[in-house]
C-alpha cells in the first residue's frame, strides 16, 4: 500500500503507481481513519526512474503531464475546499496515463470534468475577488480589504493584485487574520484586529453606494441576472449588497 | 457643489452609455518599472452589477452635462431643464483615482456633453486623461468617447492615451440620424471620425467600439446589423453595443414607444454570430427587416435551413459545427479535440463538453444516427415580463 502527500510530485507519483498496480494510494492525512493496518510505503521514497520503468509509456506520459496546463489544474485543485481533492487528483492522473491529455482536458470523462470544474471554482473565486474586494488605504501605501473566501486563495488573490498595485503593500482580512503581501512580495499572516476597525469605519462606501444607485436603470431590473454574477452569499459582504437585496424584495 | 455631488449628477447622466468590456490584450505603460498604478487584463474584471444586471467595471462619468446638441433621445440635450454641472480635468482625475485605488472600478469611461464647442470639450477630455497618465501615473484601462466632429489631431491624441475609443453611431445612416438630431451629420460627424480612428488603431494599440440606440428612429434590425457588419469590415470597429430606446420626459421623443429589451437581446445575439461564429449578414433570419422575436437568430437560421442538417459530428468542420444551435466556439473546439482520439458515437460523450444537448441534438448526426425532437425547439418560449418604461426618468425631474 502506498501513501502520498499534498505535493504535486507526490500526487503525480501516486497516480502513476495507481495506474500500474490498480491499488488506490492513501492520502497521508487520511491514514489514521483508513482500515489499512500494514506498513505503508510513502511514494516520496520511490524514485521517479523506478516508477517510469514500470510501464513503457510512462516516460512520455510524465513529460506530457509536466506541461503547464496540467500542473496548473493540479495546483488549483489543491486549493479547493473539498477534502476529497487528493483522491480525485490521483484518479485523474491515472486516467491521464491511459488517454491523450488534450482529450482529457476537454472534460470528456466524469473525473476530468469534476477536476476541471474544481479548477474553475477556485479560479472563479480568485477572479470574483479581484473585482469585489474593496481596499481601504492604511498608513504608508498599505491597502487593506476583506474577503469571504471558500477556498484557500488569499495569497493567490493578493498576487493577482500585484500588477495593479506594483508599489503597494496589500492585506486581505480573512476572519481574525490578515494575509499580507509586502513590497518585497513576501506573504505572511498576522493579527487583523487593527485593520477590521479601520475597514468598518471607512466612509467611502457611502459615496460608492450613492454612485451605484445612480447607475441603476430601474426599468431594466433583472435580479436573476445579477444573482448569477453576485450570488446571494456575497450580498451581506458587499457594500451594494443591501441595495440589491432591497430591489430583490420589492414587489411590482 | 463638491466633487462627489458632481459625480452623482454626471455619473447618472452617463448611465445609458454601454461599456461593459475592460479586456485588452496588452497593458499600455506610461511609466517605467514599478512606478505607477494600474494595469489592464486580457479577460477584464467586473467590480459590481447593478440590479438591472449590467456590469460596473468602469467609473462611468461625463466631464460635463452641459450640451449644445439637440439629440431627441438624450437626457442631456440642450433644451432640457436639468441640473447642469462640470468637472475640471484635475478634479475628475482625482475623484477617479480614489475609486481606482480602492478597487471599486477597473478603469474610467469618460464621455461628455459638448460644452462650448466640440474642440474645447474634446481638449478637456484629453487633458483629463493626460493628467491621469502622466501626473497620477495611471496605467489602467481608459475608454474615451470621441465627440462627433472631433479633429484628426484630437483623435490621434485620444488614441495615444486611451485603451479604447468609441464614437456612438446611434443610427444606421444619415436618414435616421436626421430624425433624431438636426445638429449631427452622420457622414461628416460620425463616419469620418470613425474612419480616422481606424488609422491609429495599430499605431497606438487602441481598440474602437460604437453604440446604437435601437428603435428611436424607426430603423430595422437589418439596417443596424448591416451597418455593424460594415463597421467591422471597413472601419476597424471591434465591438458594437445596442441600447433599447427608452423615452425620456421633456424630450421630443418622449411619446415614442419604448423598445422591447428582447429586440436589443436579439441584436446582441446576431452580433455574436457575426463576430465569433463566422455568420454573414445575409445568413441571418430577417423577416421584413426584423429578427425573430420568439426564437434566437441561430436557431431560426437552423430551422430555416433544415436541408443543411444534420451535420455529422465526427466529420463536420468547425464552421459547420458553429451553425448548430447549442454549440459555441469553446464546445466546438472541444469536439474537434475529442474526435481526434475517439469516434463520437452517442450524445452522452458530449455531455461534459459544454454542448447544450437539448438544442443541438436535432441538428447532429452520430455516425448517421440522429437524436432529438424538432417540434420542441420551434416552440416559442413564454415571453419575459418587462416592466414599463413609463417611470419618472432618473432623479432629474
Amino acid at each position: 500500500m502506498y501513501i502520498f502527500d499534498d505535493r504535486v510530485n507526490s500526487i503525480l507519483k501516486a497516480g502513476f503507481l495507481y495506474a500500474h498496480t490498480r491499488e488506490f494510494p492513501v492520502y497521508e492525512g487520511e491514514t489514521n481513519s483508513s482500515l489499512f493496518t500494514g506498513m505503508p510505503t510513502h511514494v516520496n521514497t520511490i524514485a521517479w526512474e523506478d516508477i517510469l520503468k514500470l510501464d513503457l509509456g510512462f516516460k512520455n506520459k510524465k513529460q506530457e503531464l509536466g506541461r503547464r496546463e496540467v500542473l496548473s489544474i493540479i495546483f488549483f485543485n489543491l486549493r479547493h475546499k473539498d477534502n476529497s481533492k487528493y483522491s480525485l487528483l490521483v484518479e485523474g492522473i491515472k486516467e491521464l496515463t491511459t488517454m491523450n491529455s488534450q482529450t482529457w482536458l476537454t472534460g470528456a470523462t466524469d473525473v476530468s470534468r469534476k477536476i476541471l470544474n474544481r479548477k474553475s471554482d477556485v479560479g472563479r473565486e480568485i477572479h470574483k475577488m479581484v473585482g469585489y474586494v474593496r481596499f481601504v488605504p492604511f498608513e504608508d501605501n498599505f491597502l487593506v480589504g476583506t474577503a469571504p473566501l471558500e477556498h484557500n486563495t488569499a495569497d493567490l488573490i493578493l498576487i493577482r493584485f500585484r500588477k495593479r498595485y506594483p508599489s503597494h503593500k496589500l492585506g486581505l482580512v480573512i476572519g481574525k487574520d490578515i494575509c499580507v503581501l509586502d513590497n518585497e512580495n513576501n506573504i505572511f499572516i498576522e493579527d487583523a484586529t487593527p485593520y477590521i476597525n479601520l475597514i468598518e469605519k471607512d466612509t467611502f462606501k457611502d459615496v460608492w453606494k450613492e454612485y451605484y444607485s445612480r447607475q441603476y436603470i430601474e426599468q431594466r431590473k433583472n435580479i436573476k441576472y445579477v444573482q448569477r454574477s453576485i450570488p446571494k452569499k456575497y450580498w451581506n459582504w458587499l457594500d451594494e449588497g443591501s441595495i440589491i437585496a432591497e430591489e430583490a424584495n420589492k414587489k411590482y | 457643489m463638491d466633487s462627489y455631488q458632481k459625480l452623482m449628477i454626471l455619473g447618472e447622466a452617463a448611465k445609458y452609455d454601454v461599456c461593459a468590456s475592460t479586456s485588452t490584450p496588452t497593458t499600455k505603460k506610461f511609466t517605467s518599472g514599478s512606478i505607477g498604478l494600474g494595469n489592464t487584463t486580457p479577460c477584464g474584471v467586473c467590480h459590481s452589477f447593478t440590479p438591472d444586471g449590467r456590469c460596473i467595471s468602469l467609473l462611468k462619468v461625463l466631464l460635463t452635462n452641459i450640451c449644445q446638441k439637440d439629440c431627441g433621445y438624450c437626457p442631456n440635450r440642450s433644451a432640457r431643464d436639468i441640473e447642469r454641472t462640470s468637472f475640471s480635468p484635475e478634479e475628475l482625475a482625482k475623484v477617479f483615482m480614489e475609486f481606482y485605488v480602492r478597487n471599486y472600478v477597473e478603469g474610467l469611461f469618460l464621455s461628455s456633453g459638448v460644452k462650448c464647442n466640440t474642440s474645447v470639450t474634446m481638449d478637456d477630455l484629453i487633458k483629463t486623461i493626460e493628467i491621469l497618465r502622466y501626473k497620477h501615473k495611471f496605467n489602467g484601462y481608459i475608454h474615451l468617447k470621441i465627440l462627433p466632429g472631433a479633429s484628426e489631431p484630437q483623435i490621434e491624441a485620444a488614441c495615444k492615451l486611451a485603451n479604447r475609443v468609441s464614437l456612438n453611431c446611434e443610427t444606421p445612416d444619415d436618414k435616421y440620424m436626421k430624425s433624431l438630431s438636426q445638429t449631427k451629420d452622420f457622414n461628416k460627424d460620425i463616419l469620418m471620425p470613425i474612419s480616422t480612428i481606424k488609422k491609429f488603431i495599430h499605431r497606438y494599440n487602441v481598440s474602437q467600439s460604437t453604440q446604437f440606440i435601437v428603435g428611436a428612429a424607426g430603423e430595422t434590425d437589418f439596417d443596424i446589423i448591416n451597418r455593424v457588419s460594415d463597421l467591422y469590415g471597413s472601419y476597424g470597429v471591434k465591438r458594437s453595443y445596442f441600447s433599447a430606446f427608452s423615452p425620456i420626459k421633456n424630450t421630443p421623443l418622449e411619446a415614442v414607444a419604448q423598445t422591447p429589451l428582447k429586440r436589443e437581446n436579439r441584436l446582441y445575439q446576431s452580433d455574436f454570430l457575426l463576430r465569433l461564429y463566422g455568420f454573414k449578414v445575409e445568413q441571418l433570419p430577417f423577416e421584413n427587416g426584423l429578427l425573430p422575436k420568439d426564437i434566437d437568430p441561430k436557431l431560426a437560421f437552423a430551422l430555416k435551413n433544415l436541408h443543411l442538417y444534420p451535420v455529422e459530428i465526427n466529420k463536420a468542420p468547425m464552421r459547420e459545427l458553429l451553425t448548430v444551435p447549442g454549440i459555441g466556439p469553446v464546445s466546438a473546439k472541444r469536439i474537434l479535440k475529442l474526435r481526434k482520439e475517439f469516434n463520437i458515437t452517442s450524445p452522452d460523450m458530449l455531455k461534459n463538453l459544454g454542448v447544450v444537448l437539448k438544442r443541438s441534438l436535432t441538428f447532429l448526426a452520430f455516425r448517421g444516427k440522429v437524436f432529438g425532437n424538432l417540434d420542441s425547439l420551434a416552440k416559442p418560449k413564454p415571453e419575459v415580463v418587462q416592466l414599463s418604461w413609463d417611470f419618472v426618468e432618473g432623479g432629474n425631474d
